[in-house]
């Protein structure tokens, strides 16, 4: 019996894998970062369980009339999903393209919400439903405000570039032409996906991004928000900041106050360069800390990166040269875990470097020098959290270098340690063609 | 540059790229990354495991629309309650309990919408189911119908030993109950499995111990 259901169970799974896995949702994968960052506590006590018993204990009487009765409220109170079109309110279709000629044309949704076009803007509102609406801005310039309710959910599209939205008051311009993509939050914050912005960026009111997809540029500046008038909201550019030294870098940070005059402030009232008492900026470090790697590191530069490094202990280096790593700046990277494994030499953060040296020289295919470096680090964390990546990757380095024998000494290592490690695949193949031998 | 020289040959940095995020070698790395509120470990944390959370939900709910959805509140669940997780090492085995405690609140939560149609979310649009359900065949399609009238618990051992091919202590620990329950559990679900699809003659040879 047991086997006949096994039969029947591999087959189901067959047939469920045969139908193929979904890409990486994006838009889901960035939601996560964005909650991972936003994460509270949850308080735990004893006593505040029983508050959090009594209390649901008082509602649990209540809550089912209060559901039904909401659920028929709901339905006959919100109006069914849908958009109109200019001030005739014409009744709009999903997919069609809308196409702003000499006027501002109005877009008013069902729940409040309202996406105005500049003239020569074209756009689709691609669907709509109960939590909000998918909007495709094809060109042009659109002023958005999107109504805060709990569930909204709003994605404005254009070319290569998502915006997700719950509830906020932006301007959003794409030329498709010239690949230029202009985003300025007014209320709220929004996440924008796609091409320069990699796998999602969190903007927050006072925020500017200008992005290009082709010359895989993102400058992200701060405005001060004001009464814009709709034409400049959007079309007045903001100075970003070029970064020092590698002068490629791909972000360019706001300016600290006491920056250069801006080039618009004296025909535009809405756009001018951030007042530091106003608006504080954050530091290098606290920019590494959430993630965002090359806008820390175009602070870094900004703010003279040899006194950042002098004024380190070996955590803020060690950060200081993963931030370096991790927005591609591979010299400046190894330079940084060489001062920390000199000046802090014997401390985690040392075998750390040590461990992302040897990474550097496997991505550069210097698969020896890639060995050596991940065994300092396991002799000097044999036991540290990054044990059993040392232990892979020097199996998969002694696999492209140092000949069979040591790899598979690394190997039998590798599975006595970790039997069911990521690696222990490549392990069993290194030990199973010595056998086959 | 190797261990013994620190200096550092000058090579000027690739052209400028799109901000990527770090990439997590460890568990442990992606566990601390969560604690400490980095976005990157949201991130990593997806990319390391949807495949595996939406496996374990694919096995015990089968090609059900609202995949997506589940996959995003196992997610959720995962961030929100990061500090529960004893043993960062332990993170693939604990995402698959929150991923069986959220499947068996979908498993009735159906049950409930059968019952009590006011509490169907039929007015809200339905995403677009996960597959192509032509490619289904029959056997698959009617033991997930089998599986529709077993106890929820019992469907999800049994979809988690038979269709996901775990060990009875995985299944167990899935489950958050002892071996000996699941056993039990086990045992129980094969005969009502057995019995229920004795009535469907696309499952006949297969319960006769052959493949067709």
């Amino acid at each position: 019996m047991s086997s006949a259901l096994r039969a029947l169970g591999r087959r189901v799974a067959a047939v469920e894998d045969g139908l193929g896995e979904p890409p990486a949702d994006e838009t889901l994968r960035t939601a996560l970062a964005l909650r991972a960052a936003s994460r509270r506590e949850r308080p735990r006590s004893g006593l505040f369980r029983m508050f959090a018993f009594g209390l649901a204990a008082g509602f649990a009487t209540a809550l089912p009339g209060w559901w039904v009765l909401s659920k028929y409220t709901d339905a006959l109170c919100t109006p069914a999903p849908g958009f109109r079109i200019g001030s005739a309110a014409l009744p709009g279709q999903v997919g069609r393209t809308i196409a702003a000629e000499d006027a501002t044309v109005p877009l008013r949704f069902f729940e409040g919400s309202e996406v105005r076009l500049e003239p020569r803007t074209r756009a689709r509102v691609t669907s709509v439903d109960a939590r909000g609406a998918e909007v495709t801005l094809e060109v042009g310039t659109a002023h958005v405000e999107v109504t805060p309710r709990p569930g909204a959910h709003w994605l404005f599209r254009s070319g290569p570039f998502t915006v997700d939205v719950k509830g906020t008051r932006f301007d959003l311009a794409w030329d498709e032409q010239n690949d230029v993509f202009r985003l300025r939050l007014r209320e709220g914050k929004v996440s924008v996906t796609g091409c320069a912005f990699g796998a999602g960026r969190t903007l927050i009111a006072g925020e500017e991004a200008h992005a290009s997809c082709r010359a895989h540029v993102l400058s992200v500046t701060s405005f001060e928000s004001g009464p814009a008038t709709a034409n400049t909201a959007v079309e007045a550019k903001a100075v970003p900041t070029p970064a020092r030294g590698d002068a490629a870098s791909d972000v360019a940070a706001p300016r600290a106050s006491g920056a250069a005059p801006n080039q618009n402030s004296g025909s535009s009232a809405a756009v001018r360069r951030p007042d530091a008492s106003r608006m504080a900026v954050p530091g290098w470090l606290e920019l590494a800390r959430s993630g965002r790697y090359a806008e820390a590191f175009a602070r870094l530069q900004a703010a003279d990166l040899e006194v950042e490094r002098r004024k380190c202990g070996p955590a803020e280096l060690l950060l200081l040269a993963d931030t370096a790593r991790l927005s591609e700046h591979e010299s400046t990277a190894a330079s940084a875990y060489h001062e920390l494994r000199a000046r802090f030499l014997g401390t985690p953060a040392a075998a750390e470097a040590a461990f992302n040296l040897g990474r550097l020289e496997a991505a550069r295919a210097r698969t020896s020098d890639a060995t050596r470096w991940f065994r300092v680090y396991l002799d000097e964390a044999p036991d540290g959290p990054l044990a059993e990546a040392a232990l892979g990757r020097l199996l998969e380095a002694e696999l492209g270098t140092t000949g069979m024998e040591s790899a598979r000494a690394t190997a039998a290592k590798y599975l006595a340690r970790y039997p069911t490690g990521p690696r222990a695949d490549v392990a069993r193949r290194t030990l199973a063609s010595d056998t086959a031998r | 540059m190797s261990p013994s020289h620190a200096s550092v040959p000058h090579c000027s940095p690739p052209a400028s790229t799109p901000a990527r995020l770090p990439f997590f070698d460890s568990d442990r790395a992606i566990v601390a990354a969560l604690r400490a509120r980095q976005a990157a470990g949201g991130a990593a944390l997806y990319d390391r495991y949807h495949a595996h959370v939406r496996r374990v939900l694919l096995r015990v709910l089968g090609p059900a629309g609202e995949l997506h959805d589940l996959l995003h509140d196992v997610f959720v669940s995962a961030i929100d309650g990061i500090e529960r997780l004893e043993e960062p090492d332990a993170l693939r085995g604990w995402l698959t309990s929150i991923a069986v405690y959220h499947a068996r609140a979908e498993i009735r939560a159906r049950s409930r919408r059968r019952w009590f149609p006011l509490f169907s979310n039929d007015d809200l649009p339905q995403r677009e189911a996960n597959v192509v359900t032509p490619e289904l065949d029959e056997a698959v399609r009617r033991t997930y119908e089998v599986l529709g009238k077993l106890a929820a618990d019992e469907r999800i051992a049994f979809a988690l030993r038979f269709i996901g091919g775990m060990e009875l202590v995985e299944v167990a620990d899935a489950c958050d109950v002892s071996l000996a329950t699941i056993k039990r559990r086990l045992s129980r679900a094969q005969s009502k499995f057995r019995n229920i699809a004795a009535r469907y003659s696309e499952l006949d040879e297969w319960l006769a111990g052959g493949l067709p």
